[in-house]
């Protein structure tokens, strides 16, 4: 049995794929995370006030949405209800993050592989600077607009300081307010027509066989249909199975459905071994928790997603959709917002409750941190579920599957390489987050 | 952005994973390493070592590769800076640095001069900086402030108001921008000179701190660890 081991290149951190050749033939192809932070030691044991400043480190594109989850859980262990404004506020920073993140992806490391996929056309970072100057600027200034977001309403344009267990850090002045308003308006304004083309464009190919995937169930935090509550923060976590049927469950019951173990590579689910797990935005879309509400848009998405539901490379299409529609959906919100005292409730000097969840949808799918409440206000035990880990071993089976299929036609390896990377990234994994994993127990 | 923009302009990035298919490390001029080096993780250690034998001049960016960053706080693993390794031109602190100073330095880089850092701490240029520092009137014994009176705006020094800010053992360079939000400063930019731990414990012996905060392992060596550390209670 030999393992030979490339760089998986145009991601987010460090990673690898290993294929696993036994007798001439590809036995097994792995997506390789061997680096391991140990975050879950890192929160255990901090006092639960500087718990969110010190989640927010897990990752420089998701830091709104990990610091968000950790505010959450704890405010789930002291019983404490942040007010509208505060969650307002952070809906409004995860939107900026959100664009930011997604556009980052789309531009450096999707849009090379659609450019390959749907028009035959590779391209390089060179090529593409300098033969799309104006897709290139439209992204550069989505990129700044999603920071400038961040900056107004995270304190920072990464790293936020401004969620704070029990509402906000700080408060947002109509000034700002009203230059958000602007971002967010320009955001819809820049990212529609590349989105209208890149649907476009998706409607008129045939789904690509090497990111099609089947019998994989989705999981997101949704709202029930008819129930109001602001994306990716309120709603249930859902499941859609392989047969169609949705189950929703109370977020603080998520152990029902994914569980942790020391050592595992991915997550322990209830779901048959037969089954992937997949979060991020195609979960979203297809659970609704994403909608789109502008009626021709909503076609555009709906024509193209006939043809591509089943198939990753649609997911560049679908975190367009996202940056979108989460752009109007914070203008929505921006309304709800007041100029409140910096902090809204008192925080009791015990937690009255033995543990608490926070689930929040991060760009790339549904995260949770879940606390148990330890001595003199600090955590006790912490378990972080994140969503490039639940995805892990929906990964390693499309490559295993569509490499094991692409040797067996003959390819060449250095082509089944090409087109495994290509398979990885659409999933988006971010490697600052999923090396996470506790090694270490005191 | 505006600066990627620039430097995509004035230099071909030859070597960038996140952006790039090319995977060996070519000859260039400017590096700019982000992230630690993990319990001395070999691959990582050697990859240092042939991005240094081929570039001119090698720049830490960002806390983590400066002191180590946040992953000091894991319990039985070691986070340290590139510099442990090898040699480095400079470095640009902050978690994530600050884009002034970001851009300056990449100004800086691009005219072939050397980053210039201020060796000043932050309290130097904090608004908030209150006369006679080293008297305190009431115990430090709180990390955030205002859970149970409610302020729209931070308006004296932190540490005079019982709250524990690391402004005085961190370099300034980052405008102070979360002092100006009202959050005090978790030290994310450094120490402002070699001799953090002597100067930690002068602050800290300075403080009437609590007790609770004596023992709280989360905020000194929050962005990275002396080399040699006693144990302390977690």
């Amino acid at each position: 049995m030999n393992s030979n081991v490339d760089l998986c290149t145009r991601i987010e951190g460090h990673a690898s794929i290993e294929y696993i050749v036994s007798k001439n033939e590809l036995m097994a192809v792995n997506f390789k995370t061997d680096v391991f932070r140990g975050f879950e030691g890192i929160l255990r044991g901090k006092h639960y006030l500087d718990a969110p400043r010190i989640a927010s480190r897990i990752c420089g594109l998701c830091h709104a949405s990990q610091a968000i989850a950790s505010t959450r859980a704890i405010e789930a262990m002291l019983g404490v209800q942040p007010s509208a404004s505060a969650r307002a506020m952070r809906a409004v920073l995860m939107c900026g993050e959100l664009v930011k993140s997604h556009v980052m992806h789309f531009y450096f490391q999707g849009f090379p592989d659609i450019s390959a996929v749907l028009h035959d056309k590779p391209l390089g970072l060179e090529e593409l600077v300098r033969n799309n100057p104006e897709f290139t600027q439209s992204m550069f200034e989505l990129i700044k607009l999603g920071k400038d977001v961040c900056e107004a309403f995270g304190g920072r344009e990464i790293h936020a300081i401004s969620p704070a267990v029990g509402g906000k850090s700080f408060t947002v002045f109509p000034k700002e307010i009203n230059q958000t308003r602007k971002h967010l308006e320009k955001i819809q304004e820049i990212s529609r027509p590349v989105l209208d083309d890149l649907l476009e464009d998706f409607h008129n190919a045939s789904p690509a066989e090497d990111f099609a995937f089947k019998n994989v169930a989705f999981l997101a935090l949704a709202n029930e249909p008819g129930v109001d509550g602001i994306y990716r923060q309120d709603g249930k976590i859902a499941i859609e199975l392989p047969s169609g049927s949705v189950r929703r469950i109370a977020p603080d019951g998520f152990k029902e459905l994914v569980w942790t173990e020391e050592g595992l590579r991915g997550y322990e689910t209830s779901l048959d071994e037969s089954i992937g797990l997949l979060v991020g935005p195609m979960a979203r879309a297809r659970l609704g928790a994403l909608e789109v509400d502008d009626h021709e848009l909503k076609d555009a998405v709906a024509r193209a997603w006939s043809k591509w539901k089943d198939n990753m490379l649609f997911n560049y299409a679908l975190q367009l959709v996202d940056v979108h529609e989460s752009a109007s959906m914070a203008l929505e919100i921006l309304s709800s917002l007041s100029g409140e005292t910096a902090r809204d409730q008192t925080i009791p000097d015990t937690p009255p409750n033995p543990a608490g969840t926070g689930i929040v949808e991060a760009p790339r799918g549904t995260l949770i941190h879940h606390y148990a409440s330890g001595e003199d206000n600090r955590l006790g035990e912490v378990d972080l579920y994140i969503p490039t880990r639940i995805n892990i071993p929906l990964i390693d089976r499309m490559l295993t599957t569509r490499c094991r299929a692409l040797a067996d036609k003959g390819l060449a390896m250095d082509e089944i390489k090409r087109r495994a990377a290509m398979i990885v990234r659409t999933f988006d994994p971010c490697i600052s987050c999923a090396t996470h994993l506790v090694t270490h127990r005191p | 952005m505006e600066i990627l923009r620039e430097i995509l302009n004035k230099f071909n990035i030859v070597h960038a994973p996140f952006i790039l298919d090319q995977v060996n490390v070519p000859e260039s001029d400017i590096a700019l390493i982000e992230g630690c080096v993990l319990d001395g993780n070999q691959a990582q250690v050697e990859y240092l070592k042939s991005i240094r034998e081929r570039t001119k001049k090698v720049i830490a960016l960002g806390t983590c590769a400066a002191f180590g960053g946040i992953a000091s706080l894991s319990p039985g693993k070691q986070a340290d800076p590139v510099d442990r390794f090898i040699e480095i031109d400079g470095f640009v602190p902050g978690c994530p640095p600050p884009p002034g100073l970001l851009n300056d330095s990449a100004i800086r880089l691009m005219e072939g001069k050397r980053i210039v850092l201020s060796d000043r701490n932050l309290c130097s240029s904090c608004e908030l900086r209150a006369e006679n520092m080293n008297e305190f009137t009431r115990p430090i014994d709180a990390i955030t402030p205002g859970t149970t009176n409610p302020v729209a705006k931070q308006a004296t020094c932190f540490l005079k108001d019982g709250i524990l800010c690391m402004g005085p053992v961190t370099r300034e360079g980052c405008e102070a921008r979360c002092i100006k939000k009202g959050v005090p400063c978790e030290g994310c930019m450094g120490p402002p000179s070699q001799e953090y731990t002597s100067n930690v414990v002068n602050f800290f012996s300075m403080l009437p701190l609590s007790a609770e905060l004596r023992d709280y392992t989360g905020m000194v060596f929050r962005f990275g660890r002396p080399r040699i550390r006693r144990e302390t209670k977690q």
